[in-house]
């Protein structure tokens, strides 16, 4: 792979903050997408937005790539507003959609040519920035041939190389991944590892596959029913959940037993719960344990002293996922 | 610069789109070829002024009365554009093969003068011409020819008749000598020819009005099928835009520095110059292949043509602006081009249309590009002569592009 030289904008970049986005909301009806987003990004930071399928993050990243205007609410994308100086804004970012925005009938060259004329590219700055695109994404070779002769991950490729013709200081990915196979996928994380090692390119990747923004992100946003749930450092995140989550499905569950519960030493909170879910069991306890193993060796004796049979036993590992179950009680993928 | 490469991209792929340009360029040229072999008599006819024939057969060969009768009706029908034929295939006919002839369908109508006319005639005898008709004959062609038989047989006869009835009378009640003296005098009255006569019918037509000029085949085949064609382009347009829209190719490029209007004109612009090819290709084949007259002034051709491309793709993006799927381009976009083409003389032509036909044309987009081409190519208008067509055409354009604009959704 080889390193892009970096064309100074002329749109310079005003603020620390690259990225400003205060009380951001977008009503369609009585439907409410977008509600109340606000975070901030630094410059060359990975922030990925991780959300379950219509938690909001398209339309998040629709108004933050000029697509439409928020209802209500500001964002700043280097300094500048994003619906008064949408055309400022527009130079400095790219955008890979979840869509394959591409035309099947021409082959890659020629798309890339025709979206690297939208930015003012032209000429042979334009055919040199178009096979430095196809460089990143491994396609050289095939170049010319048609869209139409492409897997599918080869069709993403094309996808994210449009995207990056002009150089952006803050790209979009909006679920790059979606329908790839392992190969392009690995290709993929490599090629955004290196744009932002390499150009310092600050990359905004939405996804509801956690293993994704986990190896990727710097930091993280939960994101559902268009609200910010959580914001923060992966470790930080899921440090939350201590040493992880159990379900424990009872029998019996009078207050004495969730007193005695609470009090053992590797228990950090117990909440009883309702769910379809516990089958032949009476009562529904969750528990936000230091450690699953510590919790199961104090767990069992208790329960076997006061005469109450453990029905059922599930135990979520601190991960995103069971981050995200943890704070809507949902989960990221049906 | 970006409308440019927006024009350019839409260019390169339309190009890649065989299906589209056959329909675009080759269906219309199969179209005129079939249509104009098939009805190239018909609209020879329109222009063939002595085309009502009417066979004539002579049994009374050496009459005098005869030879005046076939005289008069000869003089008659040339100023009514009747002809009529006494001989078949160079043959004098008989009453068999004139029977036979209309029997076939060739011919319609036959007159059989009977032999021994002229004496039975000058003796005052009763005489019988047969005037024989298919029975599937217009009644509008077949009477007016009755008529003109009939009123040419009395014209002749009644001379004869009132000479033979003057002579009777002086014959009872003059002197030989005197009667002798008035039937010559009569008879040279009665032998003055028509143009002596005191009263006379002259045909004039209106002050300023000439003959109306009927297209032949090609000048109507041609403009025909190619206006039906261009507005072909509407559905391929109308594709077009559901795909960009379905395949978030739109969306992309809304995110970029381009403007919406440089990226609705950059979706236009292409097909307008694919309308403005079809015209110019399908009427050059027209001029050189088949030998279509395009006028005295075919320069009058190119604003009609730029206007009639510009009404189409107007037309294309007003249903791009309305369709969501694939097949509603292809009931839409069909059925209006089709059923437009067809109000508008693009199939049936005009010329054989009732009036009231005619006029509803007129309220088509095609009615009237075809009303202009036709104006230029067979009436000899001039450029200044098709502002008011090109005015009409930019009217439709304006309202389809307006309308259009405003309903119009990239997402």
């Amino acid at each position: 792979m080889i390193a892009l030289d970096i064309v100074p904008q002329s749109a310079a970049v005003k603020t620390e903050n690259f990225l400003s986005v205060q009380n951001l909301v977008k009503r369609y009806g009585d439907f409410t997408a977008v509600d109340n987003l606000s975070f901030s990004v630094q410059p060359g930071e990975i922030f990925g937005l991780l959300g379950p399928n219509g938690a909001g993050k398209t339309t998040t990243m629709s108004i933050l790539s000029c697509l439409f205007p928020p209802t209500r609410g500001t964002a700043t994308i280097g300094g500048y507003d994003l619906v008064r100086q949408a055309k400022q804004v527009k130079q400095l970012i790219g955008v890979v959609p979840q869509d394959l925005a591409i035309y099947p009938t021409l082959n890659a060259y020629d798309n890339l040519l025709f979206f690297g004329s939208m930015y003012g590219l032209h000429g042979k700055a334009l055919k040199r920035q178009v096979w430095e695109a196809l460089e990143i994404v491994g396609l050289t070779e095939k170049a010319r041939q048609p869209i139409t002769t492409f897997s599918g991950g080869m069709k993403r490729r094309v996808n994210i190389a449009a995207g990056l013709l002009h150089h952006p200081r803050l790209l979009f990915l909006d679920e790059p991944t979606v329908g790839v196979d392992p190969q392009s996928r690995n290709y993929i994380f490599e090629s955004i590892r290196q744009l932002n090692r390499e150009q310092g390119m600050t990359i905004i990747y939405s996804s509801h596959y956690m293993e994704e923004v986990e190896a990727l992100c710097n930091r993280i946003a939960i994101i559902d029913g268009g609200q910010l749930v959580a914001l923060d450092t992966k470790e930080k995140l899921i440090e939350q959940l201590g040493g992880g989550i159990m379900y424990l499905g009872l029998n019996q569950g009078e207050a004495e037993l969730i007193m005695q519960l609470e009090a053992l030493p590797s228990i950090e909170h117990i909440e009883q719960i309702a769910s379809a879910a516990a089958a032949n069991a009476s009562v529904l306890l969750k528990c936000q344990v230091t450690s699953a193993q510590r919790a199961l060796l104090e767990i069992i004796p208790t329960l076997n002293g006061l005469g109450v049979q453990l029905v059922s036993l599930e135990i979520s590992e601190p991960n995103l996922e069971s981050v995200f179950l943890h704070l809507t009680g949902k989960k990221l993928r049906d | 610069m970006r409308l440019l490469h927006v024009t350019l991209k839409d260019i390169k792929i339309v190009l890649k789109d065989w299906g589209a340009l056959i329909t675009l360029f080759l269906s219309p040229l199969l179209f005129i070829i079939v249509l104009s072999l098939a009805l190239g008599q018909s609209f020879a006819n329109l222009n063939n002024t002595s085309n009502i024939q009417v066979l004539l057969v002579n049994n009374d060969t050496t009459g005098v009365i005869s030879q005046k009768f076939i005289a008069s009706l000869q003089s008659t029908g040339e100023s009514a554009h009747l002809q009529f034929l006494q001989k078949d295939s160079n043959t004098l006919l008989t009453d068999a093969r004139a029977q036979q002839l209309i029997k076939e369908g060739t011919y319609n109508m036959a007159i059989l003068i009977p032999s021994g006319f002229s004496q039975d005639i000058t003796q005052s005898q009763k005489v019988t011409v047969l005037f024989i008709v298919d029975p599937g004959a217009s009644q509008q062609v077949v009477k007016p020819v009755q008529a003109l038989v009939e009123t040419t047989l009395g014209q002749t006869t009644g001379p004869i008749l009132l000479q033979q009835a003057i002579a009777k009378s002086l014959a009872h009640n003059a002197p030989p000598a005197q009667a002798r003296q008035i039937n010559q005098q009569v008879a040279r009255a009665l032998d003055q020819p028509a143009g002596d006569s005191i009263a006379t019918v002259q045909a004039v037509s209106p002050p300023g009005v000439t003959a109306p000029k009927h297209p032949s085949v090609y000048q109507q085949n041609v403009p025909g099928y190619t206006i039906m064609y261009v507005f072909f382009i509407v559905g391929t347009m109308a594709s077009s835009v559901l795909i960009e829209r379905r395949d978030g190719t739109f969306r992309r490029l809304l995110v970029t520095p381009i403007s919406k209007p440089a990226l609705l004109l950059g979706k236009l612009i292409p097909y307008y110059l694919l309308c403005l090819a079809q015209i110019v290709i399908l009427f050059t084949i027209g001029k050189f292949v088949f030998g279509m007259d395009l006028g005295l002034h075919p320069l009058g051709l190119i604003g009609i043509t730029m206007a009639l491309a510009a009404c189409a793709v107007s037309l294309g993006l007003l249903i791009a602006a309305f369709v969501k799927s694939e097949g509603q381009v292809t009931g839409i976009a069909t059925i209006t081009v089709l059923v437009l083409a067809a109000l508008g003389g693009c199939m049936v032509p005009p010329v054989f249309m009732p009036v009231f036909m005619t006029k509803v044309a007129l309220f088509t987009p095609q009615g009237w590009a075809l009303q202009g081409y036709q104006d230029v190519m067979v009436r000899g208008i001039n450029v200044m002569g098709t502002l008011p067509t090109i005015g009409a055409l930019m009217a439709f354009a304006v309202v389809f592009f307006i309308v259009a604009v405003s309903r119009f959704r990239f997402n």
